[in-house]
Order: C-alpha cells, then sequence, then structure tokens
C-alpha cells in the first residue's frame, strides 16, 4: 500500500540578503502511513517546519518532492492540499470574526459551501465543544479556547492527512492534554494520518507510533520509540548538578574507569544570559551527566567518587532511555540545547 | 473560484467596517477636511464667488482677414487684441465711416446676460507658429493654444449682395489644443471660442440681413456703400465692441454680474469639488493601505499562509484580496462624493449635484481610479514587510502622489503631477463637475496605471511569498 505522506529528497536553500546561501533542509526522505501518528521531533532550527511546509506545499523545495495521497505537492498541488489539513503552531485565526465565521471563511477556502458547510461547521464546533461560544468573536477567547478553533479550522474539510505544527507551545497543562487527546481520537475515531512536528520529546513519545529525529537539516534517526532506544543501548541518564562552574578532570574520568557499567561522562557548564556575573554563575553551578548501565544501582557509588573530589551534589536525576537519549547519543547534544 | 474570491471580499469588507476607527478614518476624515476648507475658503451660500486662476494661453494668429463692402477685418487679430487686451483693428472702414454709431446688436448682446472681459480669464499671449504654441503646451508654459487659420476671416465674412445658389464658404475651423490634463481649462476656452464665432455670426446673419435689404430697396446705396449711415452702422456693430462680449454659457460655468467665474452652487461648492476629489484620492489611496496592511497582518498572523495551505491558488487569493481592496475604495470614493453633494446643497441652501450630468463617465472614473490605486497597494504590499513598514512607505507614497498633484491647494507640480492618479483622477473630476465629457485619458492612464501597478506587484508579490 501506498504510504499517505512521501517526500523524496526534500531539500531547501535559503539566500539571505547578503547573498549566502542557507541549506536548512539537506535531502529528507520520509514516508508516512494511513492512520499512523508520525511525530517529527528536533530542537528548535532543526528543519521541523521547513520540511513540512514543504510537505504541504506552502514553500517550494529546491530538489525533492513530496506527495500526499499519491498526488505530488509540486505537480497536483490543489489536490494534495485537498487532502490536507493544517493545524499551525500560532493561532491563525480572524480576531475580530466569531469562531462560526472563522470556521464559514475557512471552509469556503477548501471548497465547502452552502448546507455541507454549515453541517461541518456544527459537527466541528461540537467536536472542539464551542458550539455555545460560536457567534462570539475570536479576539474575545481564552488562548485554549482559541487553540481549539485554530485545530477546528484544520478539521473542517475532513482531511485525509492532519499537519500539526507545535500545537501545545505556550498553552497551560489542561489544553495541553486536550491537545494531545484530540490527537488520538483524529487516529483512532476519523483514522486520520497526523503528521505531528515538536520539540518536546514527552510529546513525540506519548502520541507517536513512529517518530523521525531531525537536527540541522536531516534525519538522523527514524522509527518506533523502540527501535530508536535500541540504539543508545539500555544505559540511563544520570544528570548530577554540582556547585562548582568546572567539574576536574579526574573526577570525570575516574567516574568512566573506575565505576562499572558507566561508558560516558561530561561536564556540562553552566549558562546564563549575557551580562549576568559570575557570582550568579557560581550560584548556579554545572552538571555532569552520566550514561551508565543500571544507572540506579550506580548511583551511590557515583556519589561517592564526587564527594571524594571535594565537590558537593546539589540534584540528581535519572532517566531511563528515551528520545532525549536517542538525540543526546546521536548528536552530543541535548533536545532543549 | 469566484465564490473563494467572494469570501475573502466579504471577509475583508466585514472585518473592515466593523472597524470604528477605519470607518471614521475613511469618511468623517476626508469630509471634514474638504467642508472646513469650503467653508474658509469659499464661504457658505450659492450666491459667493471664486475668483479662478487665469488661463495660461498661446494665440496663433494664421488669419490672413479680408475685405469686403469698404471694410476690413481680421478676426483673428481681434481675438488675439481681446484676449491681450490690444487694439482692434476690424471695424475700420476702408473709406473712413464713423464706427461711434449706436449699435443695437450691443444692445442686444448685453441685455440679460451676465459678462465678461476675456483678459479676466485668459492670461494670452500671442506666438508666431504653431509649432511653438504646440511646444509651450507640451512643456506646460500654455494650457490651451489657440490657431485661427489664414482663411478664418474669409470664411466668415457676410455674403452680401451674393446669388442666393452659390455655394457658402467652407466652415471655419479654428484649431484648440489642451493638454488633456488641461482639460477643464481646454473646454472653457473652446467655449470662449465658440461664443466669440457665435457673436461673429450673429452680427453677420444680422449684418447680411440688413444690408441685403438695402440692396434690394437701393440698390444705389448698395454700390456706394460705405457712404450709407444705416449700412455704417449695421457694419460697425458686427466688427466692433460687441465681440468683447462673450457669453460662457456653454458649460456650465456662468459669468457672474462683478465678472468672476463660478461654479453652479457657488465658490463653496467649487472648493467641494476641488478639494474634495482631492480628499477622496487621498484617502482612497488611505483606504487601499488599510487593505495592504490586512495582506501584511494576514502573512503575520498565519491566516495568509492558512490561506496557501488550502487547495487555493494563490492568484486567487490575491486576486480576492485586490478586488476586495477595490471594492472598499469604489464604496469609499461613491460615499464621498455623495456625500460632498449633500454637503453643498446644505452649504447652497439647495440641491446642488457637483459631479455633472453623465453619471456613466463618473462611475467610470471611479472604477479608474480604485483601479490605479489598488494595483498601486499590489505593488506596496509586495515591498513593505510590515504594516508599520505599510503605514511609512503608504503615508510618505501617499502625500508625494497629492502634493505633485497639487491636492494640497498648491498647484500640480508639472510635468511630474502626470504620473499622480490623483492628478488625473482630480482633473477628471474636475472636467465633469463642468460638464464637459472629455476624460478619455483621464480614464486610459488610470486604467493602464492599474493594470500595470496590478501586474507588477503581483509578480513582485509572488517572489516575496516564495521567499
Amino acid at each position: 500500500m501506498a504510504a499517505m505522506i512521501e517526500a523524496h529528497g526534500l531539500k531547501k536553500v535559503f539566500t539571505t540578503g547578503d547573498g549566502k546561501r542557507i541549506e536548512a533542509v539537506k535531502g529528507v526522505d520520509l514516508a508516512v502511513q494511513k492512520g499512523e501518528i508520525f511525530s517529527l521531533l528536533g530542537p528548535n532550527g532543526a528543519g521541523k517546519t521547513t520540511t513540512i511546509n514543504m510537505i504541504s506545499g506552502l514553500i517550494e523545495p529546491t530538489e525533492g518532492d513530496a506527495s500526499i495521497g499519491g498526488h505530488s505537492i509540486t505537480g497536483e498541488p490543489l489536490r494534495a492540499k485537498a487532502l490536507l489539513g493544517v493545524i499551525p503552531q500560532e493561532i491563525a485565526l480572524y480576531p475580530k470574526l466569531s469562531a462560526r465565521q472563522n470556521l464559514n471563511f475557512f471552509g469556503k477556502m477548501y471548497g465547502l459551501s452552502g448546507a455541507d458547510l454549515n453541517r461541518r461547521v456544527d459537527e466541528v464546533l461540537d467536536f472542539i465543544d464551542l458550539r455555545d461560544r460560536q457567534n462570539d468573536r475570536v479576539e474575545n477567547f481564552s488562548g485554549g479556547m482559541k487553540r481549539r478553533v485554530n485545530i477546528g479550522v484544520g478539521l473542517l474539510h475532513r482531511p485525509q492527512v492532519v499537519y500539526m505544527d507545535e500545537p501545545t507551545v505556550g498553552i497551560d497543562p489542561q489544553n495541553r492534554r486536550r491537545v494531545l487527546d484530540t490527537v488520538f481520537r483524529l487516529r483512532d475515531e476519523y483514522n486520520m494520518t497526523v503528521l505531528y512536528t515538536t520539540h518536546l520529546m514527552e510529546e513525540a513519545q506519548e502520541l507517536s507510533d513512529r517518530v523521525g529525529i531531525i537536527d540541522h537539516g536531516e534525519i538522523i534517526a527514524l522509527g518506533t520509540q523502540g527501535e530508536l532506544t535500541q540504539q543508545v543501548g539500555e544505559e540511563d541518564r544520570l544528570t548530577i548538578g554540582i556547585d562548582a562552574v568546572q567539574a576536574p578532570q579526574q573526577l570525570l574520568d575516574a567516574l568512566q574507569t573506575q565505576i562499572e557499567g558507566v561508558t560516558q561522562a561530561e561536564f556540562l557548564a553552566p549558562t546564563l544570559p549575557e551580562g549576568v556575573d559570575s557570582e550568579e554563575l557560581e550560584r548556579k553551578g554545572g552538571k555532569i551527566r552520566v550514561l551508565a548501565k543500571r544507572g540506579r544501582k550506580a548511583l551511590p557509588r557515583i556519589l561517592n567518587l564526587i564527594e571524594e573530589h571535594n565537590v558537593e551534589v546539589n540534584s540528581v536525576e535519572v532517566r531511563e532511555p528515551d528520545l532525549e537519549a536517542v538525540f543526546l547519543h546521536l548528536t552530543g547534544r541535548a533536545l532543549r540545547d | 473560484m469566484f465564490n473563494k474570491i467572494w469570501a475573502i471580499v466579504q471577509k475583508d469588507l466585514y472585518t473592515t467596517f466593523t472597524d470604528r476607527n477605519l470607518v471614521l478614518i475613511m469618511f468623517a476624515v476626508p469630509l471634514a477636511i474638504a467642508t472646513i476648507v469650503g467653508v474658509v475658503f469659499g464661504g457658505l451660500g450659492d450666491g459667493d464667488n471664486l475668483t479662478l486662476d487665469r488661463i495660461p494661453v498661446a494665440i496663433v494668429n494664421l488669419d490672413e482677414g479680408y475685405e469686403s463692402f469698404g471694410q476690413q477685418a481680421n478676426l483673428g487679430a481681434d481675438f488675439a487684441a481681446l484676449a491681450t487686451g490690444g487694439e482692434m483693428t476690424s471695424g475700420t472702414s476702408a473709406v473712413g465711416s464713423d464706427t461711434s454709431t449706436a449699435c443695437p446688436l450691443s444692445d442686444a448682446q448685453s441685455s440679460g446676460t451676465s459678462q465678461s472681459s476675456m483678459t479676466d480669464i485668459l492670461a494670452a499671449t500671442e506666438v508666431a507658429t504653431e509649432a511653438e504654441a504646440r511646444a509651450g503646451v507640451e512643456s506646460g508654459d500654455y494650457d490651451v493654444a489657440i490657431v485661427f487659420p489664414a482663411d478664418f476671416s474669409a470664411s466668415l465674412s457676410p455674403r452680401i449682395n451674393e446669388d442666393e445658389a452659390s455655394p457658402p464658404a467652407d466652415p471655419v475651423a479654428v484649431s484648440i489644443y489642451a493638454n488633456s490634463a488641461q482639460s477643464v481649462d481646454g473646454a472653457i476656452v473652446r467655449s470662449i471660442v465658440e461664443g466669440y464665432v457665435d457673436t461673429i455670426q450673429t452680427g453677420y446673419i444680422a449684418l447680411e440681413t440688413t444690408i441685403n435689404s438695402l440692396i434690394a430697396s437701393n440698390p444705389v446705396a448698395a454700390i456706394v456703400g460705405g457712404n450709407n449711415d444705416a449700412a455704417n452702422a449695421v457694419i460697425a456693430c458686427a466688427f466692433g465692441d460687441t465681440l468683447a462680449t462673450i457669453r460662457l454659457d456653454r458649460q456650465s460655468i456662468e459669468v457672474q454680474a462683478d465678472d468672476e467665474p463660478a461654479v453652479t452652487g457657488g465658490a463653496f461648492s467649487y472648493i467641494l469639488i476641488q478639494i474634495g476629489a482631492a480628499q477622496a484620492m487621498v484617502f482612497g489611496l488611505f483606504a487601499a493601505q488599510f487593505g495592504i496592511i490586512s495582506i501584511v497582518e494576514e502573512r503575520r498572523e498565519g491566516t495568509m499562509q492558512r490561506m496557501m495551505l488550502s487547495p487555493t491558488p494563490r492568484n486567487v487569493i490575491i486576486g480576492g484580496k485586490f478586488t476586495a481592496t477595490f471594492f472598499m475604495v469604489v464604496l469609499q470614493m461613491s460615499v464621498l462624493l455623495l456625500a460632498l453633494t449633500v454637503i453643498a446643497s446644505f452649504g447652497a441652501g439647495t440641491f446642488v449635484w457637483l459631479w455633472g450630468s453623465n453619471i456613466l463617465l463618473l462611475v467610470l472614473l471611479i472604477l479608474a481610479v480604485a483601479i490605479a490605486i489598488c494595483g498601486l497597494s499590489v505593488i506596496l504590499a509586495s515591498i513593505a514587510r510590515t504594516p508599520e513598514q505599510v503605514g511609512t512607505l503608504g503615508s510618505v507614497f501617499n502625500i508625494l502622489l497629492g502634493l505633485v498633484a497639487g491636492a494640497f491647494g498648491f498647484p500640480p507640480i508639472l510635468p511630474v503631477a502626470y504620473l499622480s492618479l490623483i492628478y488625473w483622477g482630480v482633473n477628471g473630476l474636475e472636467a465633469l463637475a463642468i460638464g464637459s465629457t472629455d476624460i478619455t485619458l483621464n480614464l486610459l492612464v488610470l486604467f493602464g496605471q492599474g493594470i500595470v501597478f496590478f501586474l507588477l506587484g503581483t509578480w513582485l508579490f509572488s517572489r516575496r511569498v516564495e521567499a
């Protein structure tokens, strides 16, 4: 069966005002099956949005092509776009129009009209639970309500593919939960294919059937969560906060050589905004990150070793293998760096 | 496709006209400016007058004149003399007759009509050649050039004692060159020349009738001609001061009792036409600016991208935005022009329709202006990246276009003003207001500008979206 979304060799090069060429996406290959929730995970500036903008036809690829439901986005853009519902990261609504007027307008942009449009608008208002506020201006809505209308617009024409671009950015936990539940409903109740971009590992882990990790314009890993974590083995990740702005190299060496299971130990220097004085830096301290098999078991010995080197421990965090670890393993950087 | 364009138009008009601040700026401000300026400089009431600037005119007199029945005449030279304040040559008797005899024609011309000296209206200069006059008009030194042909006097000469079966002389053909951008001045000058020719012809008809009846009753007197007092009196009238009484009743402009031309409805109405038309254009540009800002804002707010992610071609989206702005400008200008008429009527105490009788041309002109304005707005939308840039760039654009076009009370800066759509729009409305229908060039320029601006703007806009 053909994939619902396919991308082959997608590349995008931007030229800046001073003539500099920036390769934002360096040849992405992707295939997402029908009914699948696929997350594109990567830090800010990794190329997620540019990739999706090419797949959805908002910008033309410099090289390569993508298709939605078998329709090339460059050859048959209108057919491809008709299958796609977009839920952008920012609230893309007309604040002076009511929820219903917004839905009506965008419904017309998708070719809906008359009774069909009215019925779909009613269904969507029910889906986003805003029927009772349908005639209120969007500018008077709370952030969460705006987010729901924003989602509703993307679902109005019953798309086969829904693209959601970091839809939980800047919303409270309750509304975030509602958004995530909506994603599951789209797949489970409507058999929609969901393409979800996020820089939040937790969301990708919770939602995704499969995950693509993107960094510097390239997909560096792709698969189910289990397949990806296998890439980093069974190592736990221990993050130990210390009161020093620098860790002795002997300590890092000792952690790797003297404690069984430790495969990597590194110091993460504290970072503060420019202009903050050194005292503040010292107060914040740095972190030692340790990758270790059976990390919880090794933790007491690790703490002892640190104490022996006259370094005071402020905090300890132990994480089992996850997508963050995968990203760290593949790039040497944390997802949030 | 049209459903989508219409959806964009409806949405944009709704969001615009539900914004009270926008409505205030679009309608109340230009009306207030025009009314205040009208009251300050024109006063209220029907009888107020306004002195118009004299029209710079080049006169080329190629007329070779003629001599008939003992009289010499050069009607082209006479016109030039009347226009420049010089001395007339016609009516001088070849045999020394007295031309001071009472003139019944002169009385007839004067009675019950308002009159004006040509020098009050024209700032005339005689130039030697037609080419020189044309060049003067092209360069803006003169608004109008009048060329009297060599046979001007001869073609108008009275047919005295001629066989009635003989063919009449060829019609007189006076050439009037007016830069189409000065169609109002051209219309006034044409009216003056027509009045001049009419007056001559009226005099000659009376002359022909009188002389021919004299000849019929006294063939001897006809032979001696100039010695007949009655005939001399009539001839003197035909070539004398009567020619100086030019009636300007071919146009809606009427000559007032105190010799100053004014528009129906008084000076207040005249200023409303000038300032109101200019303000309608300038604020039409500002209305279009709101349209542009909405495009840039939609890009910033993401709704433009959302439209572009729908199965809607880009040209439909741009077309929808353009059409919405077009409707907005047409609506705004129509309401403003109607409102100015209402204000003029209040000022005059009676109904005054300011914009001439040719409604079709008025509608065409409004459409042409709206297209030009919208074309310009598409270019601006393609250049500006933020609403703030639109505000700054747009305001500079609008004020510059208004300044060079004379929208703020100063004379237009020619030839730069020819680039300004405001100039062509105001000029066209003024022409319609005085009853002229010669606004073809105005329409062509405005439609042309609109199409060129739109194509250029669309191209630039598409490049921007791609980037």
